[in-house]
């Protein structure tokens, strides 16, 4: 009996072994299909025109509008650091070059005052960079 | 991409020059090739990222002066490795680790471990397609360091910044250092050198658990042990996700075994424990949890060995440790202290706070359940089922190989004992906090219990027909 319990113990290890492998790469398999393009690489690609007119290095400002929810405007902070890096993004002072991040286009979301501000560059996909003109 | 697996090859085949060298690695051992191997494929990149940052630090930025340092120091431990005329022993005179011959069943579960090796490799493989630049955690926290000490030229102390707090910045940078790396090796940004490095630790860990079990066990009980670990969905997918996790869970295997090694042959006790001291000043590179690692084994190794081995022995092997431990450690120490800002955990704790939570006997109740559930649940079930896997396959561990599994599981309580102890004093709020972060601490200790359990059961092989039939022959 101890013999078809160690047989048992053996697929036991085969069929979790077997089952792990099969979800990893279902999960992997359905991922790509339903999202052609990552959703870093698609931000990647919707900062580009925008990363080229920025200076190399240092802090800027960045605004994210638009978010009703606060965890996806905590991924689009995020995503943006990583695409802008070097950079160093700072959403809670005031600095020379601005950044306006529109991920969605909502109705009714309050547009904050430009004033002091100069659009640089629109980017026709939600990212705006503006330049401080006054303090 | 050549450039990049030429620069991740270079260090881990100077690691594998010198360890092929030491004489913790007897020649004609089971499975002495790979667990060479798997040790060289962490704890040479891990080297390599400390140099890196060592010349970022002092130089500013990576230059084509880097490359030429990087060949002379790899080129220097290789030509030491070949030039060292010290004979490897033969065998070990005071212990037989393993005393079970080669049976046919062992090609069997060899066939099976390859075949599920290789679909985990064609599944990480999947992820990294869909995710080039890996889950949450890998871009917001590792790959952007990473990106940082790539793009940001001299200004790459930028990633320690306030606005950027929200990084953790606090965080050690051997994954970061090791993918920026490859970066400048290859004189641009992939993703492929993410997946690289991410890669190369889990087949690491599976390997370092294959070989060390078959050191102790035989080659079977070897594979059973690494089939155990790709069983557990949660570790290929963390493998796949490229965090620092599981490089922390390969370093703190890598301590355990070489400690092990120590514990279980006299002889050779010195090269193993400074291998396991470099394995646990590596730990305290990849993650903050490394510095409890440090603690932990120290305290788990004076525990085990001063029992058996008698506290001078103890005394004796600090020494090698700290060898071992001395360069990973000068390199955290001139992190913390020059770069890395305070913890968040430590920055918002006050001494009244810290009372308070102490005293407060919810806390210890919320998460020594949520950590025994999380336990219990760990690997869909696989986990649960071990108690009774032991009761199947009966205890083998006797003498020296009961040391190694009291060692092992000595320094996964403590550490565990550790995590909660951290939870208890966390400043989050808790349940948020279990939710978060419990499954990739348990992800931690998971090969290293691995490693216990399967050095103190029987082997399953052992009683199969093949074997069966294997063993009347050899008889």
């Amino acid at each position: 009996m101890w013999r078809y319990g160690r047989i048992a113990v053996v697929f036991v290890l085969i069929f979790f072994a077997a089952r792990s492998t099969y979800r990893v790469s279902r999960r992997a398999v359905r991922a790509h299909a339903k999202a052609l393009l990552d959703r870093v690489e698609a931000n990647e690609e919707r900062f580009a025109r925008v990363r080229r007119r920025l200076p190399g290095s240092g802090t800027i400002e960045y605004r994210c509008l638009g978010r009703d929810d606060a965890t996806d405007a905590v991924r689009d902070r995020y995503m943006a650091q990583y695409v802008l890096t070097p950079l160093v993004l700072d959403v809670r002072r005031p600095h020379e070059w601005v950044v306006e991040d529109r991920p969605v286009v909502a109705t009714g979301a309050t547009v904050p005052p430009t004033s002091g501000l100069q659009l640089i560059f629109d980017a026709d996909n939600g990212i705006r960079l503006y330049r401080r003109t006054a303090p | 991409m050549i450039l990049q697996i030429v620069a991740l090859a270079l260090p881990i085949a100077a690691a594998y020059g010198v360890l092929e060298r030491l004489s913790c690695f007897p020649r004609g051992r089971p499975g002495r090739f790979w667990m060479i191997l798997s040790l060289s494929a962490g704890i040479g990149p891990g080297f390599a990222s400390c140099f890196f940052f060592a010349w970022l630090a002092l130089f500013g930025a990576a230059n084509r002066w880097f490359f030429i340092a990087e060949f002379i120091v790899y080129g220097l431990c290789m030509a030491m490795a070949i030039a060292r005329t010290r004979r490897s022993p033969t065998a070990i005179q005071d212990v037989q680790l393993t005393d079970r011959p080669r049976l046919k069943a062992d090609r069997t579960v060899r066939g099976a471990l390859t075949l599920f090796a290789l679909l985990a490799a064609a599944g990480f493989w999947l992820v990294w397609r869909a995710h080039p630049h890996g889950d949450w955690d890998a871009w917001a926290i590792w790959n952007l360091r990473a990106r940082f000490l790539f793009r940001g030229g001299e200004q790459w102390t930028d990633t320690f910044l306030p606005p950027l707090s929200w990084t953790h910045p606090d965080y050690p940078l051997l994954l970061p250092a090791s993918v920026a790396r490859l970066w400048f090796w290859g004189g641009s940004e992939t993703t492929v050198a993410a997946a690289m490095i991410a890669f190369v630790y889990s087949a690491a860990t599976v390997g370092l658990l294959a070989s060390s079990v078959t050191r102790f066990g035989g080659l079977a009980q070897g594979c059973f042990a690494a089939l155990a670990l790709i069983g557990n969905e949660f570790f290929l997918t963390h493998a796949a996700a490229r965090y620092a996790d599981v490089p922390l869970a390969f370093f703190i295997l890598a301590a355990i075994v070489m400690l092990g090694t120590a514990v279980a042959s006299i002889e050779h006790a010195a090269s193993a424990l400074a291998v396991a001291g470099v394995a646990c000043g590596l730990a305290a590179w990849t993650k903050n949890e490394g510095l409890l690692v440090l603690i932990c084994v120290l305290g788990g190794w004076g525990l085990v060995a001063a029992r058996t081995r008698g506290v001078r022995a103890w005394g004796r092997g600090l020494a090698p440790l700290t060898v071992g431990l001395f360069v990973p450690l000068i390199i955290v120490a001139w992190f913390k202290w020059r770069y890395a800002p305070t913890n968040d955990l430590v920055a918002a704790a006050t001494s009244s706070d810290i009372r308070q939570r102490l005293l407060d006997g919810s806390r210890y109740l919320k998460v020594a359940g949520t950590f025994l559930y999380g336990l219990v649940g760990y690997g869909d079930g696989l986990v649960a089922a071990l108690p009774l896997v032991a009761l199947v396959l009966g205890r083998r561990a006797q003498g020296a190989h009961r040391s190694v599994v009291a060692l092992a599981t000595t320094i996964v309580m403590l550490m565990a004992c550790g995590y909660v102890l951290i939870y208890i004093l966390s400043p989050h709020d808790l349940d948020w906090h279990l939710r978060t972060s419990l499954k990739r601490l348990i992800l931690h200790l998971y090969p290293s219990m691995l490693f216990a359990f399967f050095v103190f059961v029987d082997s399953p092989s052992a009683a199969t027909p093949t074997a069966a039939r294997g063993a009347a022959t050899s008889g």
